[in-house]
């Protein structure tokens, strides 16, 4: 083997070694998507509400009276989409490990049947992964028809793992259009269902 | 067969003629000339576009140009100063000197190194042509942050396209870099005994390959969340905008020290021939290369301090960004150790290099004030920030590719510059750069907030003062092109081989200029 033939295998060498670590830092850059949103998870700074039911209040594991925690509701309004949102309670105070109910009145003002989709929030975000919600109408879209004004409820406690600084947690809400095809309301699927 | 290889390439200097020449060509200083000639050109470019916002700012209220336009030209000097200015012209200088650097014929792939150059005019064509949409240009940033990137018109979507090209010609130009250093160096030429104009290339090389298919990805989601339905960035969809941030800076961070540590490698190449002594500490200063190239991609986060971080990742940024300073300490120390009892003489190149050293220094202080995660709650986004920039990359990046110039034209084209008016450019421009830079930072710690085409009051004066510098430092580059020119035309004093008296290494071998084939059998290396 000559010397040239040498080069040029080790330069065939480093291109494929280049170029499959090019691949790979593309694909890397996707791969932070999901990692992202595992460590957002595990560590509740994204913002999003935990969905869990351990923890729940029971023999074992009181009520903690000795702390109270201040809870707001607030909601926005989203252009994308004609409905309006409003908390029937502003505000309340919990204990840690007790579970509360509040309902959100939501209206459809236009004139048409949509599907949307509630996002949930939790500030301050420390508090986010404190913040569990055993019943919500975020976990599904939901279906209102032209007008039609509906209570929504939300099922949650507040786990005493909550750090004694914060004092005042706000859930907040926002609804989003969602495609009719992209609908997971029940209606919708029986439809599906039978047409199909 | 390879003899009938070798045999082809013993017509020298055969080569078309004209527009085809330069079009066709495949040989590593005909396109080192057109990377050097297209980054001037952008160079202007872009400094039109920050005179243009200079001119907006020179006094409180709108003026110049609507706020839409002022976002516009924001987005587009800085995209075109990083990715059509810096980057090919650290490429320009990699084409021309790595091969005659390491003793070898020409770039490992030279036709791939044709398609990387002449992707580049195409990108930036379509990157202009997006200010000519309906909608304008992008007007996000160059950082492209969604939401507001994922609205925007036809023009996103341009720059959007444009930044992939840019991204292909890099990471295509980086393979040939590595290529080349690791495959055709001279015999004797081991990896310790490279200038370290070529290893920083190599290392930078490699920051390249791992970062820009990342930023290849961001935008590629932006783009799909833009038109086909996703929703990484949309929170409607269960995206997150933040998530958006954490990427781009994934990229980000290590492109800075892309723009930078080539910067680094021609301060080690100038500062030892002026002072007539070997670069001090040379084991240390590539080490030193390679841990600043690692922690670049631990550090992004402190982009961002300010999107709501858990404290522990803040602490871990702020201490992991504060470590940086100890290698790149490390690099100033051993430039100063350099010079140390050295016989140093001022020609133009060495005033550059001078200039990088020192106004570096005081770039990378207001990064490390920057660093501290309470300090930065109050500079985040501020001109205390756009100062900062502006002095590792306009005093490190830029003024060492200026001083790079003045060291290798006589080189290049045979020529000796006029250094009477070398040294002019050079005092005129580091006078009139820190007119304009400096009174940035106390801008920017009285809170003027940056990329707003308007401000209060109480910021007139200074924003005049940084106008008025920013005009000067743009007229004077004038002249810059002017000496260049004068050096090509071949009208001044002949060049020597050697060119400086304590110049060393394999490129000044060779005649100056160089024939158009060099080291077709290779020098032996002591």
């Amino acid at each position: 083997m000559t010397s040239s033939q040498a080069t040029r295998r080790s330069k065939t060498r480093w291109i494929v070694i280049l170029s499959g670590t090019v691949v790979l830092m593309f694909g890397f850059g996707y791969a932070l998507v999901p990692l992202y949103d595992l460590f957002c998870e595990i560590t509740g700074v994204g913002g999003k509400p935990t969905v869990a039911v351990s923890q729940v209040a029971s023999d074992e594991n009181p009520i903690d009276y000795s702390k109270e925690v201040t809870i707001e509701f607030t909601a926005t309004g989203n252009n994308s989409i004609p409905w309006t949102i409003k908390p029937l309670v502003k505000k309340t105070k919990v204990h840690p490990g007790e579970v509360h109910k509040v309902n959100y009145l939501v209206t459809n003002t236009s004139s048409q049947q949509m599907v949307g989709q509630a996002i949930p929030s939790v500030t301050p975000m420390q508090g986010a992964r404190h913040m569990v919600k055993l019943e919500c109408f975020c976990f599904n879209a939901q279906t209102l028809e032209p007008g039609e004004a509906r209570e929504m409820p939300v099922r949650f406690y507040v786990n005493k793992e909550l750090p004694d600084e914060i004092n005042t947690l706000t859930l907040s809400y926002s609804f989003f259009p969602m495609n009719e095809s992209a609908s997971t309301s029940d209606d919708q699927s029986e439809e599906q269902q039978s047409s199909s | 067969m390879s003899a009938a290889h070798t045999e082809a390439h013993d017509h020298h200097d055969h080569r078309p003629s004209g527009i085809m020449r330069w079009l066709t060509t495949t040989n590593h200083k005909d396109i080192g000339t057109m990377y050097l000639i297209f980054s001037l050109t952008m160079f202007f470019v872009g400094g039109i576009m920050a005179l243009a916002i200079r001119a907006e700012l020179f006094q409180p209220g709108l003026q110049v140009v609507n706020p839409e336009l002022f976002n516009s030209l924001t987005t587009l000097h800085a995209l075109i100063m990083i990715f059509g200015a810096i980057m090919p012209g650290f490429v320009g200088f990699a084409n021309w000197l790595i091969p005659m650097m390491i003793g070898a014929p020409d770039m490992a792939l030279p036709r791939m190194n044709n398609w990387s150059f002449w992707i580049l005019p195409f990108a930036f064509a379509m990157l202009l042509g997006s200010l000519f949409t309906v909608g304008g240009g992008p007007a996000s940033g160059w950082t492209l942050y969604a939401p507001l990137s994922v609205q925007g018109g036809a023009g996103v979507d341009m720059t959007i396209l444009s930044i992939h090209m840019m991204g292909i010609s890099s990471v295509l130009g980086a393979i040939n870099i590595i290529v080349t250093i690791m495959n055709m160096r001279a015999p004797g030429m081991n990896l310790m005994k490279m200038p370290l104009f070529v290893w920083t290339w190599l290392i930078t090389a490699f920051l390249l390959i791992a970062a820009m298919p990342v930023l290849a990805g961001a935008v590629t989601m932006l783009l799909t969340d833009r038109h086909f339905g996703t929703a990484f960035f949309d929170p409607a969809g269960g995206g997150d905008p933040v998530l958006f941030q954490h990427i781009f800076w994934f990229f980000g961070h290590p492109e800075v020290y892309i723009l930078i540590l080539p910067a680094f490698g021609i301060v080690s190449q100038i500062v030892p021939t002026f002072s007539r002594k070997p670069l001090f500490g040379y084991d240390s200063m590539v080490f030193a290369t390679a841990g600043i190239a690692f922690l670049s991609f631990i550090v992004w986060a402190h982009h961002m301090f300010t999107v709501g971080m858990p404290l522990a990742g803040e602490l871990f940024f702020m201490y992991a960004t504060m470590l940086i300073a100890v290698p790149t300490g490390v690099k100033v120390f051993n430039w100063v150790a350099t010079m140390w009892r050295g016989s140093i003489t001022l020609e133009t190149p060495m005033l550059f290099a001078l200039a990088v050293v020192f106004l570096f220094t005081i770039g990378g202080l207001s990064g490390l004030m920057l660093a501290i995660v309470p300090a930065d709650f109050q500079y985040h986004d501020t001109y205390f920030v756009v100062a900062h920039f502006h002095y590792v990359l306009f005093a490190g990046s830029i003024m060492s590719m200026m001083g790079a110039t003045y060291y290798w034209l006589p080189k290049w084209t045979g020529r000796m510059y006029n250094e009477g008016l070398g040294k002019t450019h050079f005092w005129l421009t580091t006078i009139f750069f820190n007119v304009t830079f400096f009174p940035q930072h106390f801008l920017g710690l009285a809170g003027m907030p940056r990329r707003i085409p308007d401000y209060s009051v109480q910021f007139t004066e200074f924003n005049i003062i940084s106008s008025i510098g920013a005009f000067g430092l743009g007229l004077v580059q004038l002249l810059f092109v002017y000496i260049i020119i004068q050096a090509v035309r071949g009208k001044n004093e002949k060049a020597t081989a050697q060119v400086w008296e304590g110049a060393d290494g394999l490129e000044w071998t060779v005649d100056s200029p160089p024939p158009y084939h060099t080291f077709e059998s290779p020098p032996t290396v002591k």
